[in-house]
């Protein structure tokens, strides 16, 4: 991480209206709470919560090949994405590790939209530019658009009050519309395991609509979250983090991601290394929950049944629905549960496998 | 703003201590400063009842949500009793951290140590 001063989103000053305490993160000064994570993880989970994820990267490739120029590159065969569909999807090395998970929306007949991890906007960009891309005009993220997350079940109400009257549209889907007479564009996803959506606007716009959505939800029992309640709700859907569970070196099939691989497509970037990994697998990614309140954390080791280290782990926290230690993890392709993590030479934490997600949701 | 009790003494690890009317018996707990800064706990890990500790010495832990931090004995002398109420319910650190979030209680050694805990004015400056 350099050292330069953190850059700031067009919601700074709303955070610290409502008391916000910030960190560091990606290099932005982002909010990681404001009352508490347990209770705006609570909030989403019952009701709704706002977060503002203005530091990940919002790109636009624009075209009549755009389809096909991404589509020729990322893991996931969307050659048959409709306008205004998108899908999640991962974009891999020559050799079959992660540069990034992110997710690309038709948002127009000859347009793709594009939401990078924070962490990788800038090489995410670099990586589609060395592709030949003849007519398709690639436009890197900017710091003219803001994304805002509204998430939890009372999400539909709320866009309803701020003037959203279709009927609640399939995850992955895209509108745009205007949210309290301000223009912006929805991404029927998240990343909580709620329903919800992701608010594209511009910065300029971005505090207002801000300032609207928690004055208009405020009845609905809407709470500003922060990236603290971000994690333990995306860990307890057992959700993939970019820099944990995938990274340059992590493969999306190692990481159980390869639901999202188009085996069948023609071509894609690193798909003969991925079909040689698929053949014959080193590692894992599993699913541990600790049978205390006491939680496994990132980069401890793992040990197998018979103790020896099979590997370490990737994400850890208490969840705050299942009131325990829940961990992803990832060891030896052979390794077999029971699993425990060391909490400090000579001392074992053990950790039962469960599948993923963590928190099953009647929908 | 994070409370601090005049009549309690301090350590630089945001611990605090208070004498009680037994001679050489001492409680023990995490001050207001150091609960607001870690945020929601989940999980205390304390020490054994009866078991001698040095000041200094990690004898358990505290967990949030987010982060793990030890605790340390602020001073020498012998673990008492701890409180088994945190294990199911370690809310009170938040909620109470100089009432039913105390930790443990101890008997100590040596009185030299205890004139050398931070007083409250000391710590107030320390933890700003």
């Amino acid at each position: 991480m350099n050292e330069v001063s953190p850059k700031r989103t067009a919601l700074f000053e709303e955070h610290q209206k409502h008391g916000a305490r910030f960190v560091p993160f990606s290099g932005y000064e982002m909010p990681v709470q404001y009352t508490g994570i347990v209770d705006e993880h609570q909030a989403v989970r019952n009701s709704a919560g706002l977060f503002d994820v203005s530091h990940m990267g919002v790109s636009f490739f624009r075209g009549p090949n755009a389809l096909n120029f991404v589509n020729s590159i990322i893991t996931r065969d969307v050659s048959e994405l409709n306008v205004l569909q998108g899908a999640y999807t991962l974009l891999c090395h020559e050799n079959g590790g992660t540069v990034d998970d992110l997710i690309v929306y038709r948002s127009a007949e000859d347009e793709m939209l594009l939401v990078f991890n924070a962490s990788n906007k800038e090489k995410d960009f670099e990586f589609f530019s060395k592709f030949p891309h003849e007519g398709v005009e690639l436009i890197p993220a900017s710091e003219n658009l803001s994304l805002i997350a509204l998430q939890g079940p009372k999400s539909p109400q709320i866009l309803k009050a701020l003037g959203f009257n279709d009927e609640w549209p399939k995850a992955f889907e895209v509108r745009h519309t205007a949210l309290a007479e301000i223009s912006t564009t929805l991404l029927f996803t998240g990343y909580t395991g709620e329903i919800g959506c992701e608010i594209v606007v511009h910065s300029d716009k971005a505090p207002e609509l801000w300032s609207k959505m928690m004055q208009d939800g405020k009845e609905f029992g809407l709470q500003p979250c922060g990236l603290g309640a971000r994690d333990t709700l995306r860990l307890e859907m057992g959700f993939s983090l970019y820099g944990h569970e995938l990274n340059d070196q992590i493969n999306p099939v190692e990481a159980g991601l390869g639901w999202a691989i188009g085996w069948k497509k023609e071509n894609f970037h690193g798909k003969a290394a991925l079909e040689k990994i698929k053949e014959n697998k080193q590692k894992k990614i599993v699913a541990l929950k600790s049978q205390s309140r006491q939680a496994p954390r990132q980069g401890m080791k793992v040990l197998d049944s018979k103790g020896n280290t099979t590997g370490e782990i990737t994400s850890g926290s208490f969840s705050p629905g299942l009131g325990v230690g829940i961990a992803l993890a990832l060891v030896d392709q052979t390794s077999s549960t029971p699993y425990s993590a060391e909490l400090r030479p000579g001392k074992l934490l053990e950790l039962e496998q469960c599948k993923r997600p963590f928190i099953t949701k009647e929908k | 703003m994070s409370e601090i009790r005049e009549n309690l003494r301090y350590t630089t690890d945001h611990e605090w201590a208070e004498k009680l009317s037994q001679p050489k018996k001492v409680k023990v707990g995490i001050t207001d400063f150091a609960q607001n800064s870690l945020g929601d706990v989940t999980f205390v890990e304390l020490p054994e009842a009866g078991k001698s500790v040095k000041k200094g010495e990690v004898i358990g832990s505290v967990e949030s949500v987010k982060a793990v931090s030890d605790i340390f004995a602020p001073l020498t002398g012998k673990i008492l009793s701890v409180n088994e109420a945190l294990n199911d319910d370690p809310s009170p650190l938040n909620t109470a951290p100089f009432e039913g979030g105390w930790l443990i209680e101890m008997e100590i050694e040596n009185e030299e140590e205890w004139n050398q805990l931070l007083s409250a004015q000391a710590y107030e400056q320390h933890a700003q």
